[in-house]
């Protein structure tokens, strides 16, 4: 069991200098369940004077807002994770020689 | 036994409806089948919280069977490819997105449905608002559904595919954007559904509409 795991966990530790992965899933699907049903109320009553179909329709913009955030933030993350391996690997090579 | 066995459980659910019914028609009560007066006497509200419940109960069902799919994907591959642990969190995101659209379209439609006396209730206005939040709800909920499952199994083969070729995510996130939109298709047609749809509301007069 170990031994499939072993190339995982070299390259694991290096990720795992960032953290946070599970705070931020927490926190967007939080948001996701918070902002569209509040901007659903707070719009049928401050915005649209009652009419729950314009309501509705700005709850699922904010929806498709908030997964449009998260998938931003999960590619910046991405490439960031990405910059940092190619800035480490021609340290490494250097101290090989 | 097992090549029989779907002939047994059928073939005896059809002989038993078969004996009802013809015991009611040979007995003098082949009136009881009256589909007009099954429409007419049941109540809005029936037609109303069933429509809303299957709206949420089959979204919460698409968006769950999407997420266990693609959950074990993401699981089994990082162990080999951690690196695919975090973008793949995209496509869970994604079910969870079908949900939250059955419940802005269970909010909206509960908001249809008020308190009536039993005297008033059965208006013209009434029976429709009963079958629009019906229908509009089957609609809603059977979309979202097809909806998670499709994004359920495009983000599970997603993240296999991440873990082997990283070019590759990317490609087939368009995929489950395409599947996301089906979603939305329903989320419209419910709205469109209940904007004819008046509040239930007592009728005007004594008299009924019939």
């Amino acid at each position: 069991m170990s031994g499939q795991a072993a190339p995982g966990k070299l390259i694991a530790q290096q990720a795992e200098q960032q953290g946070g992965v599970l705070a931020k899933l927490v926190i967007f699907a939080l948001a996701l369940g918070f902002v569209p049903i509040s901007s659903y109320f707070l719009s049928r009553d401050y915005l649209w004077a009652g009419n729950t179909i314009y309501a509705a329709i700005t709850a699922i913009i904010s929806a498709n807002l908030v997964l449009v955030a998260y998938i931003i933030e999960s590619v910046r993350e991405e490439s960031r994770l990405r910059a940092r391996e190619k800035q480490q690997q021609p340290a490494e090579s250097k101290k090989d020689r | 036994m097992g090549l029989y066995s779907s002939y047994y459980s059928y073939g005896f659910t059809t002989f038993l409806a078969l004996v009802v019914a013809l015991y009611l028609l040979f007995t003098g009560s082949g009136e009881a089948f009256n589909v007009g007066q099954f429409l007419e006497e049941t109540s809005p509200y029936a037609w109303a919280s069933t429509g809303i419940g299957l709206c949420l109960g089959l979204s919460v069902l698409g968006a769950g069977w999407g997420i266990f799919i693609t959950g074990a994907s993401i699981l089994g591959g990082g162990v080999r490819a951690p690196r695919i642990r975090t973008k793949n969190l995209i496509s869970i995101i994604f079910c969870e997105v079908v949900a939250i659209y059955g419940v802005i379209i269970g909010i909206v439609y509960s908001s249809r449905v008020s308190a009536v006396p039993d005297t008033l209730l059965y208006t013209r206005e009434n029976y429709f608002t009963g079958y629009a939040l019906f229908w509009g709800g089957l609609t809603v909920g059977a979309c979202n559904l097809l909806c998670g499952i499709s994004v359920g199994i495009a983000g599970s083969t997603a993240a296999l595919a991440d873990a082997a070729d990283p070019d590759l995510f990317v490609k087939i996130l368009i995929v489950e954007v395409f599947g996301s939109i089906m979603g939305l298709f329903g989320l419209i047609v419910g709205l469109l559904m209940i904007s004819q749809a008046s509040e239930i509301t007592p009728a005007a007069s004594a008299a009924i509409a019939s």
